[in-house]
């Protein structure tokens, strides 16, 4: 038995044998979350067994910005009309040897962590999580994150209430 | 690519009095161009919106499954 770690993504890890069924998170994950992260594109957190070095989950992290395709005034009296950030959670994926046992959760939590501590030095509206197709998105959904009507892609958690969720 | 799309696609190149190439790497070109510039970009559609803008204007309050998941704090394996 051993405790399931957090740490930022570092050249040590290895990433060599992960595969959580889909190919192109596996090929994300060994290929170019590295580069990614080094280019300042997104910052990679892997999840691995406390004195291992082999990732057995991954979340990754950028900014977003979410815009409207139409908004009128009314909409601008409750918004601004500048895209509104948003901690963008690119990917994430478990091992498949590991899947079922609370690391996307504990991963997704990393993820509002890093959000409110983010939105205490600048603007973030919310968590935003894209669904790669209709698992995914049931998956968020179980987990607690809110869809928005007419697109079952993206879903959010708006910075309030992952505080409040926090606090309890 | 089948023979029927590529006679769609011919048509078009002739309307414009392109070639194939000239006009499959213009058409390449510009969808690069639109997918760097909307990377990161999430674009609502009407009724997402009024979801969206109700939610940041009123956060909700959390639901007990968001609490649950946020309460996974340390997993042993």
């Amino acid at each position: 038995m051993a405790e399931v770690k957090i740490e930022s993504l570092h050249k040590h890890h290895d990433r060599s044998s992960f595969d959580c069924g889909n190919e192109e998170l596996d090929r994300y994950l060994k290929q170019l979350a590295r580069q990614h992260q080094d280019k300042g594109f997104a910052k990679t957190w892997v999840a691995v067994l406390e004195g291992s070095i082999n990732v057995i989950g991954y979340v990754s992290l950028a900014m977003g910005h979410v815009t409207f395709e139409n908004a009128d005034p009314e909409v601008f009296a409750r918004l601004p009309r500048h895209p509104m950030p948003v901690l963008h959670v690119a990917r994430i994926a478990t091992d498949k040897s590991y899947q079922g046992r609370g690391i996307a959760s504990m991963l997704l939590g990393h993820a509002v962590d890093v959000a409110i501590a983010a939105s205490e030095s600048m603007g973030v509206y919310a968590l935003e999580l894209v669904a790669i197709d209709s698992a995914a998105y049931e998956f968020y959904l179980r987990r607690g994150f809110l869809p928005v009507k007419g697109d079952s892609m993206h879903l959010y958690a708006p910075i309030g209430t992952l505080k409040s969720a926090r606090a309890t | 690519m089948p023979q029927e799309l590529k006679e769609e696609v011919e048509e078009a190149v002739a309307l414009l009095g392109s070639t194939f190439t000239a006009f499959a790497t213009q058409v390449l070109v510009e969808r690069a161009r639109q997918v760097k510039h909307s990377h990161g970009l999430t674009i609502l559609g009407d009724e997402a919106r009024d979801s969206f803008v109700e939610m940041m204007a009123n956060p909700p309050d959390p639901s007990e499954a968001l609490k649950k998941t946020l309460g996974v704090r340390s997993v042993v394996v």
